[in-house]
């Protein structure tokens, strides 16, 4: 950033020419005691609770207890500058973060201050971080889908705007990947997201950003980051700060889709505030609102109805188990909460199924209600296919006498699994997907060998693009399979088919 | 935080003998006057508690120095009563809470103003009257001098801090220029 020292002279200027008029009023107290992030502060006595304080230096810390005759606070921000019998003042704010379309394309920390180097953020409008999520009446179903681009999550467990989905999986699986795929996949439609990045590394943030910016991705997209190493506070209000930026979107009729990665660091960060503050630990030593810290939290993501403004809030919350323990504390917490989960295996990771999706326990509570007529269409029996494939490639490990409808069903579900692979990155759209399953589930690919089928997705996609366009667009259009287009998409499957086989010289 | 606790609750039992005497500015003195000696000589506070000495020398050490305050009666037990209690260290904090307690009583509440210069009567009545205005209380005021502060003045009473000192202006003037960098 470059400093003119001519707008300088002209801001002393301004300030020397009203330098009389006013008058610092303020409500103070002291600080009793400091210490990991946490200082207990006496007097500020008219202090309200998520307060901001200021300490010197301009340092923020949120009011969290209030006591007879102290209150303690959590400091937002370095702690070393304060010292025991510095002065507090009373803000008289409760927390607020800058919202709004400034804040795309930016990477903020925990309570909103840019840190990316480009300046101040000039947001028109602030939000509370922490308000009340809309009532019953407020809401409306979950009806449209939010497509995150991964052929398995929108055949299977589809996401509708307004929905939250549960990411969870161990660590290096490709959680993160799901999720930043799906942001990607937002490019071509109207959806604002916010990446909510708690306790990562900062090399890992820094590769996610490079990742959006490279795919475009980073215009529509905020990047709220607390990193390891910043205090637990910050890392704790950092997911509400993200939820309050995607409120604003909600609350003005347009829909966004914000991702928490991950809510499992959160309810660390949160255990370890609690305790500094002495409230009474309870199993795995969280706090007891512990629940209620991430069912608020995520009850803020919803659908609202048509009267105000039909907007919806998306969440896509990441939750990291450990040796795919699903019945630990947090994660059965956030399973009950979200509606639905897309549970991803090592297993099938390390067996080259990516993303390793394990089918029979990821669920869409609402989705079904969210996904368009094509998509059903096609993907109505994958499930099913799925599901007896795995069975039947179980037993047809045995032996290989096996008669010919368990044969055709093995070579089915082998194509199945292998359409649902997907490279990182390459999020695809809603006609893409339905033509390829449609290929899939009807039968198009049993003749042809598993290790082609990657090229034959690929060229599949160019060659409707170029020959067929019209099919494309009708599904756009329509959202439904009619029979005329049946007719039309088999023909063209049969036409590339052939086409295809010659040209990898397959009989 | 401990020691706020246990002096809330002497200097209740204090302020109840001291509503049926009334003699609240006889106590007041009185602890205010010791926590004094406290801060001025250390090792007054070392000698009454410092469990090197044996406890009923402590006490002993405690009843003189009452004698030699001129302390009787409610005081005198008072004071005799904390070192045998073993609380003589918390008597600092007792009179601030005693002292916010007879405030609350009167209606009165603790000023002070803090100036670059010595500030005249006048101004200082001025003060007062604007702070009595505010709070809705009667101001006791104390002054100091304070040169750092550069100019204009810095009013308290409780937890309010009118803050209208020139040092305080040029830090906003220079984080306003820091922050539109």
């Amino acid at each position: 950033m470059q400093i003119k020292a001519e707008e300088i002279s002209q801001i002393i200027k301004g300030q020397i020419k009203d330098y009389e008029t006013k008058v610092d009023l303020s409500e103070t107290g002291t600080v009793i005691s400091v210490g990991d992030g946490i200082a207990r502060v006496h007097g500020v006595e008219n202090c309200m609770a998520m307060e901001l304080l200021e300490f010197p230096g301009g340092i923020l810390g949120l009011a969290l207890n209030l006591e007879t005759d102290n209150v303690g606070c959590a400091i937002l921000g370095n702690v070393s500058g304060i010292k025991e019998g510095d002065i507090v003042k009373r803000t008289g704010n409760i927390a607020e973060v800058p919202v709004g379309p400034e804040c795309e394309g930016r990477v903020v920390d925990g309570v909103g201050a840019p840190i990316d180097g480009q300046g101040a953020i000039n947001a028109k409008a602030t939000a509370k971080m922490e308000v009340l999520a809309p009532g019953v009446i407020a809401r409306k179903g979950v009806h449209e889908p939010c497509y995150t681009g991964s052929k398995a999550i929108d055949g299977m467990t589809p996401v509708g705007r307004g929905q939250r989905e549960l990411i969870i999986g161990d660590r290096q699986i490709g959680k993160t990947a799901v999720c930043v795929d799906a942001v990607i996949a937002q490019r071509e439609t109207d959806v604002h997201c916010i990446y909510v990045a708690i306790g990562q590394k900062k090399s890992t943030v820094a590769l996610v950003v490079e990742a959006l910016r490279k795919n475009n991705a980073m215009d529509y997209t905020t990047v709220v980051a607390a990193c390891a190493s910043d205090p637990a506070p910050m890392q704790y209000v950092a997911a509400f700060t993200g939820c309050a930026m995607g409120e604003y979107f909600r609350d003005k009729g347009e829909h966004a889709l914000i991702i928490y990665d991950d809510l499992s660091k959160q309810a660390v960060s949160y255990r370890e505030l609690s305790l500094l503050l002495r409230r009474p630990p309870g199993r795995e030593a969280f706090p007891g609102d512990i629940f209620f810290n991430h069912s608020r939290l995520l009850e803020r993501s919803c659908k609202v109805n048509d009267e105000l403004g039909a907007g919806s809030l998306t969440a896509l919350p990441i939750i990291e188990t450990q040796e795919g323990d699903v019945s630990a504390f947090i994660p059965t917490n956030v399973i009950s909460i979200t509606d639905g989960q897309v549970y991803l295996e090592p297993d099938l990771f390390f067996s080259g199924v990516r993303p390793a999706i394990n089918v029979g326990l990821s669920v869409s509570r609402v989705g079904g209600a969210a996904q368009c007529k094509a998509m059903k269409q096609v993907a109505g029996t994958l499930r099913l296919d799925l599901a007896q494939y795995r069975e039947l490639a179980a037993f047809a490990g045995f032996g290989s006498d096996l008669d010919a409808a368990t044969q055709a069903q093995l070579t089915r579900g082998e194509r199945l699994v292998e359409i649902l692979k997907q490279p990182q990155y390459q999020p695809l759209s809603m006609q893409k997907q339905v033509s390829i399953l449609f290929a899939g589930t009807r039968g198009f690919l049993d003749t042809l060998p598993i290790d082609t089928l990657a090229d034959y997705e690929q060229e599949l996609y160019s060659y409707i693009e170029s020959n067929n366009p019209d099919i494309f667009d009708t599904l756009v259009e329509k959202q439904e399979i009619d029979s005329a287009l049946e007719e039309k998409m088999k023909q063209a499957l049969t036409a590339f088919g052939d086409s295809f086989k010659a040209s990898k010289g397959i009989k | 935080m401990k020691n706020a606790i246990l002096a809330k609750r002497y200097a209740k039992a204090l302020f109840a003998v001291g509503k049926e005497e009334d003699a609240f500015d006889e106590y007041t003195e009185a602890l205010n006057g010791f926590a004094e000696m406290y801060a001025t000589i250390p090792e007054v506070l070392d000698g009454l508690t410092n469990f090197i000495y044996p406890q009923d020398v402590r006490e002993k050490v405690m009843a003189e120095l009452v004698k030699s305050a001129g302390l009787t009666g409610v005081m005198a037990n008072f004071m005799n009563l904390l070192a045998q209690k073993r609380r003589a260290d918390v008597l600092p904090d007792i009179a601030e809470t005693f002292q916010a307690m007879v405030d609350e009583e009167h209606n009165v509440c603790q000023g002070m103003v803090v100036t670059a210069t010595e500030i005249d009567a006048d101004l200082k009545e001025k003060v007062k009257e604007t702070l009595e205005k505010i709070t809705g209380k009667q101001v006791t005021l104390n002054t100091a001098v304070d040169e750092s502060i550069i100019g204009g003045m810095v009013a308290k009473v409780g937890d309010l801090v009118f803050d209208g000192s020139i040092k305080t202006q040029l830090a906003g003037l220079k984080e306003s220029i820091k922050g539109s960098e």
